[in-house]
C-alpha cells in the first residue's frame, strides 16, 4: 500500500498536464499549512484565526532574505522559520494567557496587525504590491523539479509533525485539550505549553510559506490576513481535526473545490461556507473522521463475524 | 491639539464606540443567556443595513419612513437570527459554535453580494437630524448626537426589559437554571429563539441606524468583526455594562489614535486589549 | 490524536487525492475551435464593486466581438476568474487559464499588486496582458515588458491630469490634499506635486493628509482641514471612502468653504446619487456618460440593456482592452502572443475614448485623463462631468531612456 502511493507520487508529474502539477503543489503546501494549524486545534484544542500570519511572515522572510540579503533559497528557508518562530514567540506570549473565544479573537487581531505592518512598511516589505519576482533556484525550477522538492519538504515536515504529536509533548497537549483544569491540577504548566505549541505551529506554517513564495513567485499582504487564515480552518474542519491525515484530506478537497467551483460560479465563498457549516453540523470529525468511523465499524463487524 | 479638535474627536469616538456597543449588546445578551458565541453577529448588522436600505427605498416618501425602516429592518434581521439559532441549537461546544457561525459569515456575505452586491448604497440622514448644532463655537453633527442618544436608550430599554418585566425575569432565571425554568413549564426553545431574535434585532437596527453616517456595502461585516469582539472580550462576555465601558474605551482610543498614527489606530486598540487581558483575563466585568 | 494505522490513513489520503486529481481534466470543459480570453479580477474583497464593473465591460465586449464575427472567424469565449485581491489566487488562475484553458489574452485585476504578479507569469509564458485599470507605474516602468500593455491611465498620467485641473482655479492661493495611505495613494500625490508646483508656483500647499485606506471616521481630517482654511482641497479618496468622507463632511459645510477637486470614478458617484456635493470638480479615467462620441453612446446603450445599470470607468477601459486585442489579432493575422506583440508595437487603435497610440518602448498608451465640474444629472440619477475635458498625459511620461534605466536597475 505504502509502496503503491510512493510510486504514484513519484511518477505523477510526468502524467499530468502542467497546471495540475501546480495544483498538486498548492495541495501539498496547503496540507503542511493545515497540519501546522491542526497542531493547535485538533491536538491542543486551540482555535486560531490568525494562523496565516506565520505562513505569510515565513513567505515574506524567505523572499526578503533572498532578494535583499541575496541568500540562497535553501539557506533562507531555515532562517525564515527561525525568524517566524521569534515572532510567534512574541505574539504567543500574549495569546497563551487566554483561551477559547479570547484566544480566537486575539490571534485574529494580531494577524490583522501584521497585515497592516506589511502593507504600510513599503520601503521594507514592498507595501501592498508585496515582493515580486521571487524565483526558486535553477535546480528545482522546472515543473517536475519543484514538485519533487515540495513533495520531499512536505513529507519531511509532516513526519516531523507526526513525531511531535506522538511524543510526550504532544500527549501533554492532548491532555490540556481534554481537560484544562485537571491538567493544571496535576502540575502541567498549561500556559507554558500553550506558548510552546504556538511557536511550533508557527514555525511549520512558516515552512509552508517558504514553499509558497517560490511557487507563487511573489508574496503580498493578503497572505497574512483573515481571509487566508480561513483556509487552514476549512481544510482542517472538513478533513477532520481528530485524525492526523484529516488536514491532508481537507487540503485536497479544498484545492480541488477552489479550482472546480471557481470555474462555475463567482460565489465560491458561499459554497465553502455551506460545506463548512454542513460538516460542522453533521460530521464533527470531518470527512476523515467519518471514514475512520466507517473503517472501525467494518473492522468491528469483521471481528464479530470471526 | 485644540479644544475644538478634542471635542470633535471625543464625540466621534463616542459615536463609533456606541455603534459597536449596539452590536455588542446583542452579542452579550445571546452569550449571557444562552452561552452561544455568534461570530456572525456583525454580519447581522450588515444585513440590517441592507434590508433597511431596501425597505426605506420602497417606503420612500412616506412620513417617518426612516424610523419605520429601522423597526422593520430589525424585525427582518431578527427572523434571520432565529433561523440561524435553529441551526445552531444542536451545537453545544463553544469551538463548534464559533466555527459554525464563522461559516455563516461567508454565507451571509456572499448572499448579500448575490442579491445586492455590485455597488455602494447611501442613505440620507433623516430630516431634522441632518444638520449640525453649534455648541460654544464648535460644530457638532446632529446625527452623531442622535446615535449616542439612541444607543443609550436601546441599552436602557433592554435593561428595563430584563429587570422589570415578567419575560425579563424568566430570561434571567434561565441563565441561572435552565432545567428549573423548563420544569416550570416555560418552553425553552421558544425562549431561546426569542432571546436570539432580540439580540439580532438590536444588531440589525444598529446597522440601519449607523448607515446614514457612511456607505452601505459588503465589507461592513468584516470591519465590525474584530472591534465588536474586542469590546466583548474587554468588557467581559455577557456583561452589558462591561460592553458599554469597553466600547467607549475602544471608541475613544481609536478616535484619538487616528490623530497620532492613522495607520496604527488599530494597534492602540491592541495595547488596550493586551493590557486588560493581562490584568484581568475575564474582562472588566466578566464572570471568572 | 488516535494512533491509527498509518497505512490505512495513507491509503485513504492517496485515494481521495487520486480521486480529486484524476477527475480534474474532465472537470474542465473545452469548446473546440473557440478563442479563449481571460479576465482575472478581484470579485471578492474591497474592490469587488469595480471588479464587477470590469467583468461586465468584458462581457459586453465579448458579446459584441462575437456578434461581429469573432476573432479571425473564431468564436470568442470569455473566462472570468476571481483573484480576491490575493496574489496566489491571481497567479494560480493565470496559470490555469494559460496552461489548462490555453487563453490568448489576460486582462488584469483591479489590485496593482496582483497585476504585478500576473504580469510576471505572462512575461515568462509569453501571453499578452492588457491593463484596463491603470494604477501603479511599476507595471509599465521597471517591471514592464513586451507582453504588458497599458491601455488605461497609470498614476503618473492621472495625477498630471488632476494637476492641470487644479491649476485652472486662478483665485486659489492655498491648498491641502487628502489621499489614502498606501502605494497607489502615495503615487497619486507624488505625481501631482511636481507638475502642479511648476504650473502654479504661487499656490502654497498647506498640508497632505493620509487617512488609511478604508477609514471609517474622517472627522479628525475634516476638522483639521477646516482649521487650515485652504482655498482648494485635492482628494484622491475613492469608492466607499469618498462616500464616507462626503457624508461626514457635509454637516460641517466643508464643500461650501473651499473648492474641492476629487477622484470621481463612477462607483462613488453612483453611490452618492443626489447627495453629491455641489460645486466640486473631479478627475477620472473614463467617465462614460460625459464622453459624447457615437461609439460611447452605443456602448452605454448595450451595457445598460445587458446589465441594467450604468457603466463605470472600469467597464469602459476593460471593454477597450478586449477590443484592442481583437484589433491586434486582425493586424497580426494571429492570436499567438509573439506575433500579436510584434504587430502591435507602436500601433494606433480606436477605443471608446478616442484614438490612442502605444509607445514602442514600454507599450504605454497615451490615454487621456478627464477632468471637469461634477453636476447632478436627473437622467442618470448621479453627478456626471458636465463637460468632460480630456487632458493629454503625454507630456508627463518618462522618456524611453529613463524607462530602460529603471528596468536595468530593477533586474539587479
Amino acid at each position: 500500500m505504502l509502496l503503491a502511493s510512493v510510486i504514484v507520487a513519484v511518477i505523477i508529474p510526468h502524467l499530468l498536464p502542467r497546471y495540475y502539477i501546480h495544483l498538486l503543489n498548492l495541495f501539498l503546501i496547503g496540507s503542511l499549512f493545515a497540519l501546522s494549524f491542526n497542531i493547535l486545534l485538533g491536538n491542543t484544542g486551540l482555535l486560531s484565526f490568525g494562523h496565516a500570519a506565520y505562513f505569510g511572515v515565513g513567505a515574506y522572510a524567505a523572499a526578503l532574505l533572498m532578494k535583499k540579503v541575496g541568500l540562497h533559497y535553501f539557506i533562507a528557508i531555515p532562517l525564515s522559520m527561525a525568524i517566524t518562530g521569534v515572532i510567534a514567540a512574541i505574539i504567543g506570549y500574549f495569546c497563551s494567557r487566554v483561551v477559547a473565544m479570547s484566544f480566537a479573537i486575539l490571534t485574529l487581531a494580531f494577524g490583522e496587525l501584521l497585515f497592516v505592518i506589511a502593507s504600510k512598511w513599503y520601503t521594507f516589505t514592498g507595501g501592498d504590491d508585496g515582493i515580486q519576482s521571487v524565483y526558486p533556484p535553477d535546480i528545482i525550477a522546472s515543473s517536475a523539479g519543484f514538485y519533487y522538492f515540495t513533495l520531499i519538504v512536505v513529507t519531511l515536515g509532516s513526519l516531523a509533525i507526526w513525531r511531535i504529536l506522538n511524543s510526550p509533548f504532544g500527549y501533554t497537549l492532548q491532555c490540556i485539550r481534554n481537560n484544562r483544569q485537571r491538567s493544571e491540577s496535576i502540575g502541567i504548566n498549561v500556559r507554558r505549553y500553550q506558548w510552546m505549541v504556538f511557536i511550533v505551529a508557527g514555525v511549520f506554517a512558516a515552512l509552508a510559506g517558504c514553499l509558497f513564495v517560490t511557487l507563487n513567485w511573489s508574496v503580498a499582504p493578503p497572505e497574512i490576513g483573515f481571509v487566508k487564515g480561513g483556509e487552514p480552518i476549512v481544510m482542517t474542519i472538513v478533513g477532520g481535526q481528530y485524525i492526523f491525515g484529516g488536514p491532508i484530506i481537507g487540503a485536497a478537497i479544498f484545492t480541488f473545490f477552489q479550482f472546480f467551483i471557481g470555474q462555475i460560479t463567482i460565489y465560491w465563498a458561499l459554497v465553502i461556507g455551506i460545506v463548512l457549516a454542513l460538516v460542522i453540523r453533521f460530521l464533527p470529525g470531518g470527512i476523515g473522521g467519518f471514514i475512520q468511523q466507517r473503517m472501525a465499524a467494518s473492522h468491528q463487524a469483521q471481528q464479530s463475524r470471526v | 491639539m485644540t479644544f475644538v479638535t478634542f471635542v470633535n474627536q471625543f464625540i466621534s469616538g463616542a459615536t463609533y464606540g456606541l455603534v459597536l456597543f449596539m452590536v455588542a449588546l446583542g452579542l452579550a445578551l445571546i452569550f449571557g443567556v444562552m452561552s452561544i458565541v455568534n461570530l456572525a453577529h456583525p454580519s447581522l448588522y450588515m444585513l440590517g443595513a441592507f434590508f433597511g436600505y431596501f425597505i426605506w427605498f420602497s417606503l420612500k416618501g412616506y412620513y417617518l419612513s426612516f424610523w419605520l425602516s429601522v423597526i422593520l429592518a430589525g424585525l427582518a434581521v431578527a427572523c434571520a437570527g432565529i433561523i440561524l439559532e435553529f441551526f445552531l441549537r444542536p451545537l453545544r461546544e463553544h469551538t463548534e459554535q464559533i466555527l459554525f457561525t464563522y461559516a455563516f459569515i461567508y454565507i451571509i456575505a456572499d448572499l448579500v453580494k448575490m442579491f445586492w452586491g455590485g455597488r455602494y448604497y447611501t442613505l440620507p440622514r433623516p430630516p431634522g437630524l441632518d444638520g449640525s448644532v453649534t455648541v460654544g463655537g464648535i460644530i457638532l453633527p446632529t446625527y452623531n448626537l442622535f446615535i449616542i442618544g439612541v444607543s443609550l436608550l436601546m441599552a436602557a430599554l433592554l435593561w428595563l426589559l430584563l429587570s422589570k418585566t415578567k419575560l425579563g425575569k424568566i430570561i434571567r432565571a434561565a441563565v441561572f437554571d435552565r432545567e428549573m425554568v423548563a420544569m416550570l413549564g416555560i418552553r425553552l426553545p421558544w425562549l431561546f429563539a426569542l432571546v436570539f431574535g432580540i439580540g439580532a434585532f438590536v444588531a440589525g437596527a444598529a446597522g440601519l441606524l449607523a448607515a446614514p453616517m457612511g456607505s452601505i456595502a459588503v465589507g461592513m461585516d468584516a470591519e465590525m468583526l474584530v472591534p465588536v469582539f474586542v469590546v466583548c472580550i474587554i468588557g467581559g462576555m455577557g456583561s452589558f455594562l462591561g460592553a458599554l465601558i469597553a466600547s467607549l474605551i475602544i471608541g475613544e482610543v481609536y478616535a484619538f489614535g487616528i490623530l497620532v498614527l492613522p495607520q496604527m489606530a488599530m494597534a492602540f486598540m491592541f495595547v488596550v486589549v493586551v493590557v486588560i487581558l493581562i490584568i484581568r483575563p475575564q474582562g472588566i466585568l466578566g464572570r471568572s | 490524536m488516535e494512533r491509527y494505522s498509518k497505512g490505512k490513513v495513507l491509503a485513504c489520503v492517496v485515494g481521495i487525492l487520486a480521486l480529486c486529481f484524476i477527475t480534474l481534466p474532465f472537470a474542465s470543459a473545452a469548446y473546440a475551435g473557440t478563442v479563449k480570453l481571460g479576465l482575472i479580477t478581484d470579485l471578492t474583497g474591497a474592490a469587488f464593486v469595480t471588479a464587477r464593473d470590469s467583468a461586465d465591460g468584458a462581457t459586453v465586449a465579448v458579446d459584441r466581438i462575437n456578434a461581429e464575427g469573432g476573432i479571425l472567424g473564431n468564436k470568442v469565449e470569455l473566462l472570468v476568474r476571481d483573484s480576491a485581491l490575493k496574489t496566489d489566487m491571481g497567479v494560480s488562475h493565470a496559470r490555469e487559464l494559460i496552461f489548462d484553458k490555453k487563453v490568448k489574452l489576460i486582462v488584469g485585476p483591479i489590485s496593482s499588486g496582483v497585476r504585478l504578479a500576473i504580469s510576471d507569469v505572462c512575461r515568462v509564458f509569453k501571453v499578452v496582458l492588457i491593463d484596463g485599470i491603470g494604477g501603479s507605474v511599476s507595471l509599465h516602468r521597471e517591471r514592464g515588458h513586451d507582453y504588458f500593455w497599458q491601455l488605461s491611465v497609470p498614476t503618473s498620467g492621472e495625477s498630471y491630469g488632476a494637476a492641470v485641473g487644479c491649476s485652472i482655479f486662478k483665485d486659489v492661493k492655498t491648498m491641502v490634499s487628502i489621499a489614502p495611505d498606501y502605494v497607489w495613494g502615495r503615487q497619486e500625490i507624488e505625481g501631482f506635486m511636481a507638475p502642479f508646483k511648476e504650473m502654479r508656483p504661487d499656490v502654497k500647499i498647506l498640508e497632505n493628509f493620509w487617512p488609511k485606506l478604508g477609514e471609517k471616521d474622517y472627522t479628525p481630517y475634516i476638522t483639521a482641514i477646516l482649521a487650515k482654511k485652504p482655498d482648494l482641497m485635492y482628494s484622491v479618496l475613492y469608492g466607499g471612502d469618498w462616500i464616507n468622507f462626503v457624508k461626514q463632511a457635509k454637516p460641517y459645510g466643508l464643500f461650501e468653504k473651499m473648492q474641492v477637486f476629487c477622484f470621481a470614478e463612477a462607483s462613488s458617484q453612483i453611490g452618492l446619487g443626489k447627495e453629491a456635493p455641489e460645486g466640486t470638480w473631479g478627475f477620472g479615467r473614463a467617465p462614460a456618460p460625459s464622453i459624447r462620441t457615437p461609439q460611447m453612446k452605443s456602448f452605454i446603450k448595450a451595457y445598460k440593456e445587458k446589465m441594467g445599470r450604468w457603466p463605470s470607468d472600469a467597464s469602459v477601459t476593460t471593454y477597450d482592452a478586449f477590443m484592442v486585442f481583437k484589433y491586434g489579432a486582425e493586424m497580426a493575422k494571429s492570436i499567438d502572443g509573439p506575433a500579436w506583440v510584434k504587430a502591435m508595437k507602436g500601433a494606433t487603435v480606436e477605443t471608446l475614448r478616442g484614438t490612442l497610440t502605444f509607445r514602442e518602448c514600454d507599450n504605454l498608451s497615451n490615454s487621456p485623463e478627464y477632468i471637469g465640474p461634477l453636476v447632478y444629472d436627473e437622467k442618470h440619477g448621479f453627478a456626471i462631468f458636465k463637460p468632460a475635458l480630456a487632458i493629454d498625459t503625454g507630456p508627463i511620461a518618462l522618456s524611453c531612456e529613463e524607462i530602460m534605466q529603471l528596468r536595468k536597475k530593477a533586474k539587479k
